[in-house]
């Protein structure tokens, strides 16, 4: 036997493990497709699969369908825009309102409810009535605590002598309705110590709360007493063709403008009486709305029942105010300061 | 949110409820009706008018009821809340302030023809912080919006198999 042949046949063995391996790989190739490029990923044999498969050449989101052109063009507004937008609509809205309210006329001018008020003489009668209301009804009604605010009293304040005398004095406005129902009342006291002359009827403004209320004016009135002095002034007349149309009327005194600013938050309101600087009254004692839709003289007429709102307003206030008067002239007159509703009263308000 | 716009709204709202305050308290101690020796700016014509209620309400309590609200949804706590619930929660409220000032201001001019500067303060300050809610929501919004994360992708592939 030679080494030639024995060399020969294990060679030739070897290949035929070989040649085993090598038609296995093939057989594997075959099987997943035979074409032998799987991994490279082309549209061939096994392929790369997607979710929500896709005609090939397709671009991502083909399929979603296109926004409106409009709603794109309101997308390329900033942010900022739209803010500024509703803020200036606010602020023309606001511009608007203001100048409209300032051109625009509301009330009809020539509607009787509307028509500017009249001042005339007072009626004789009427200012006689109202110094000539009966002790009984005085003391009916009292105090009228019911109807009536009771006065600001104050202490350990300088006497107030005006012409030698204990004075007071009054600050109104002819369209204040609140004016218009306090001077009632204080005609009515003032005239039990002096009398008045020169009042004038007239109404307070038709474009106000309370609108025309029935009342008089001091306007070139005078006030004479031996008991007491008395200065009333009227700083603004009336509303003459609609709201906040009145105009300046009588220049306040000095003293009147120092009471005023001194006693009624810096003199910026009406009304303002100030007796003695014993008894104050910044509003009005009563509510106008009593006397609304009244002429003076029906006004007038009612103060002879105690039982009647509008009386036990009036003269209850004016009751009020009688005792501050007493207190600052030695209760005289008697014949006023006696009666009993006014010796209440200065118990009630703590007059000495 | 910036610091500045925090404390401008803060501030703000409490000088809106101080005022608040002092109106419902004159409300209820009793405003003197007088005249105003001032013309049109007449504070007791304003705050004693039929307008001065709605809904058997005063408008002083319902604006002192707005402010409470309003300083608690401009706590430095609210503004640094990643809710956006407090966000819309503010800005809405703001718009319902701005929508009474609205209201109030007609009311003023049309029905009471007379103007209370403290009504006007009060109007103010709530202009005021409308402004700044509305301005500042935005930087607000994109503060508080959730971040992508992955797999927000509307398009998504398997991985590919070699």
């Amino acid at each position: 036997m030679s080494s030639a042949s024995g060399g020969s046949s294990r060679g030739g063995a070897n290949r035929q493990g070989g040649t085993a391996r090598t038609s296995g790989r093939a057989d594997f190739r075959r099987a997943s497709g035979g074409s032998g490029r799987v991994a490279d990923g082309t549209a061939s044999g096994v392929q790369n699969q997607k979710l929500g498969a896709r005609a090939p050449g397709t671009a991502a989101g083909a399929n979603r369908p296109r926004p409106p052109a409009s709603r794109g063009l309101l997308r390329r507004i900033p942010t900022g825009a739209y803010i500024a937008g509703v803020i200036g609509i606010v602020v023309v809205v606001v511009i608007v309102m203001v100048a409209v309210s300032l051109t625009g006329g509301s009330s009809n001018p020539t509607s009787p409810s509307n028509q500017a008020p009249v001042a005339f003489p007072a009626k004789p009668a009427d200012v006689a009535a109202l110094a000539a209301i009966p002790t009984s009804v005085w003391d009916a009604v009292g105090t009228g605590s019911s109807v009536v605010a009771a006065p600001t009293i104050l202490k350990g304040q300088p006497p107030l002598v005006i012409d030698g005398k204990p004075g007071a004095v009054f600050v109104g406005g002819e369209f204040c309705p609140y004016c218009a129902a306090e001077r009632w009342s204080i005609i009515v006291a003032f005239s039990r110590f002096g009398t008045f002359s020169g009042l004038q009827e007239t109404t307070s403004s038709p474009w106000d709360v309370d609108p025309s209320t029935p009342t008089f004016s001091f306007h070139g009135a005078s006030y004479t007493s031996q008991y007491v002095t008395f200065k009333p002034v009227e700083v603004e007349g009336n509303d003459t063709r609609g709201p906040d149309t009145r105009g300046p009327l009588d220049q306040p005194s000095a003293l009147q403008t120092q009471l005023w600013q001194k006693y009624d938050n810096g003199g910026n309101s009406f009304p303002f009486l100030d007796i003695g600087n014993v008894l104050v009254v910044t509003s009005p004692s009563y509510d106008p709305a009593l006397l609304a839709g009244l002429t003076q003289s029906e006004v007038v007429a009612k103060l002879a029942n105690p039982n009647d709102q509008v009386t036990q307003a009036i003269v209850g206030a004016a009751n009020d105010l009688t005792a501050a008067l007493c207190s600052l002239t030695g209760q005289q007159p008697a014949s006023v300061c006696s009666v009993h509703a006014i010796v209440q009263a200065a118990a009630a308000l703590h007059l000495g | 949110m910036s610091s500045v716009v925090v404390g401008a709204a803060l501030a703000l709202s409490a000088v809106g409820l101080g005022i608040a305050t002092y109106l419902t308290v004159d409300h209820y101690t009793g405003t003197l009706p007088v005249c105003s020796a001032s013309g049109v700016v007449d504070c007791a014509k304003v705050t004693t008018s039929p307008q001065s209620v709605v809904l058997g309400i005063p408008v002083a309590v319902l604006g002192l009821a707005y402010f409470v609200v309003m300083t608690a949804l401009n706590l430095p706590a609210a503004w640094r809340s990643e809710r956006m619930a407090v966000g819309w929660a503010r800005l809405l409220w703001s718009l319902v302030g701005m929508g009474m000032v609205l209201y109030l201001l007609s009311a003023e001019l049309f029905a009471i023809k007379a103007i209370c500067l403290w009504c006007t303060g009060v109007h103010v300050v709530t202009f005021a912080l409308f402004v700044l809610v509305l301005a500042s929501f935005p930087a607000l919004a994109a503060r508080n919006a959730p971040a992508r994360g992955a797999g927000d992708e509307d398009d998504e592939e398997l991985p590919s198999i070699r």
